[in-house]
Order: C-alpha cells, then structure tokens, then sequence
C-alpha cells in the first residue's frame, strides 16, 4: 500500500468504517512502514487533543430562560 | 426502563411546535440551546455574540418551523442556521472569507512522517502552552476547513450531520476534516519537535 493511500485512509480506519482486507492492509503497512505508523499515530493524536483542549462552556441559566421567555411570547403572538 | 420510554424524538417535538404546542418547543430549547451556543461560539470565539446567535437561531426556527418538510433533519437544520448566523457574525466583523473550495486547492499539507511525538508524556502534550498551540492553529484554518474540525472534533457531531447543516458531500467533509487534521498535526509535529531535540537546538 502507498503511503498517501493509507494516509487518506485514516479517517476511515478510525471510524471502523472499512472493510476487513483494507484494514488487514493497513495493519501490515503499520507493520512495513514506520512512516506510516507514526503518521497515523500522530495523526490520532491529534484528535484526542483537539478534543481535550476545549474547556466545555455552558450558555447561563438565565440566558435560557430568557430566551425561553421570549419564544413563548413569540410563539403565541404568532397564532 | 422507563427512562428510554421518556425520550421523545426531535421529529415529535418538531410536529408538535408545529401545532401550537408550547412545551415541544420548550423542550426543544432546553435539548439544543446549549449545542447552539457551543457551536456559535467555538466558531465566533466570542461569548455574547454566541449568545446573540442563539437567540436568533431559536426566532429563526420559530418563524420558519413550517418550511420544514422532513422533521427528522430538525438538528441538521439547526445546525446549518446556526453556522449560517455565525458566518453571518464573522462577515460583518469582517473575520470570514470565502475562499476556494478546499477541494479545489492543490496543495496538500506536507506530511512529516518520521518524527513521532505521540511518546511524549501527558503533562507536554496537554500543557498550557500546546493547548493554546493548538487552539490558535484550529482559529487560523481556513474557515471551511475550521467549521468542519471544529463541528467533528470538538462538537462531536457525524459525516453526515455535518454533511447535511453545511449542505456539502460526505466525501467533501472528510476531505475537508483530512486536510484539517493534517494541517493541525503538522503545527504540532513542528512545535512537539524541541522536545526532542538536542539542548540548545531547541525553539
């Protein structure tokens, strides 16, 4: 397997989302290539900390509540 | 057991806003107010216009509820009203262009295969100063590659999720979130690099 090809094949690798010959391939190319072994292991990587480094931020109760009132009043002046 | 029996799916909710129903709708705000206003202000970086998003996201599907016409694409919906009025927000403080389509753009992030950062330990890759590494190169993408990363990877949302909001292929979101990914991989490659290297030769 070319190194660009399995590159490109990450995604699908990650998300279980390939057939089991390409993975078998990919899995022996993890094997042949240390290029390529690193790449998806950075490349992983990479996910998980773009995934990490956002603090989750909640919009206030308040906020909510407000805009909850301000749909009711919206809804039913509508109808 | 009684639990699963409690959930109401968004296409119910969505019928019933329809008819008049008020609850529906209040339900349908307390399931999607906070995932509006993440996405508004991952993509924004800024809290009260996310809030201000969300409010009008919410009038907006208020208003136009009736123009929907399969209520199980409700969240997709949403989702692409919500990145339309960030846009919306970024356009008019002039921090988004639109740009050639990623698909179009022949250069592929260059690939550092060889240097293998993934070994380091917990407190370098998750340090104060990656993070904020690599916060500053997802706000730099350009801005149809930053909305997908930041909707997958941050937001947690599928292909086809985003396919649908953003009105794009599956294939165009993952070539999109390939290029992405890279680009941010090649970031950290470049800036994990010192750790490796020699005393003095580092950054």
């Amino acid at each position: 397997m070319k190194c660009m090809i399995c590159s490109s094949l990450f995604q699908d690798y990650l998300e279980n989302t390939l057939s089991q010959d390409i993975i078998d391939e990919m899995n022996n190319n993890f094997q042949l290539c240390e290029k390529c072994k690193v790449c998806f292991k950075t490349y992983s990587l990479t996910i998980r900390l773009s995934q990490k480094i956002e603090q989750p931020c909640c919009v206030s109760p308040e906020t909510v509540d407000k805009l909850r009132q301000m749909l009711i009043e919206r809804f039913f002046s509508r109808r | 057991m009684g639990k699963k029996k409690d959930i109401v799916s968004d296409a119910v909710l969505v019928r019933g806003i329809k008819h008049g129903d008020a609850t529906a709708m209040e339900e349908i705000v307390r399931r999607y107010s906070n995932k509006v206003y993440n996405l508004a202000y991952h993509l924004t970086r800024d809290a009260s216009a996310a809030e201000e998003i969300m409010q009008e996201v919410f009038l907006t599907i208020i208003s136009k509820i009736n123009t929907l016409t399969n209520d199980a694409y409700f969240s997709t919906w949403l989702y692409r009203v919500a990145t339309n009025a960030s846009y919306g927000f970024l356009r008019k403080e002039r921090k988004f262009t639109d740009q050639t389509p990623i698909e179009e753009a022949d250069q592929e992030p260059s690939i550092d295969y060889e240097y293998d950062w993934s070994t380091l330990p917990d407190d370098i890759l998750l340090s104060e100063e990656s993070r904020t590494i690599l916060q500053t190169s997802i706000d730099s993408l350009p801005d149809n590659m930053r909305t997908v990363v930041i909707m997958k990877d941050i937001e947690g949302l599928s292909n086809e999720e985003i396919a649908q909001s953003l009105g794009l292929s599956v294939p165009a979101v993952k070539s999109r979130l390939h290029r992405g990914r890279l680009i941010l991989r090649d970031v950290l490659s470049d800036y994990f690099r010192k750790y490796t290297l020699p005393e003095g030769e580092g950054v």
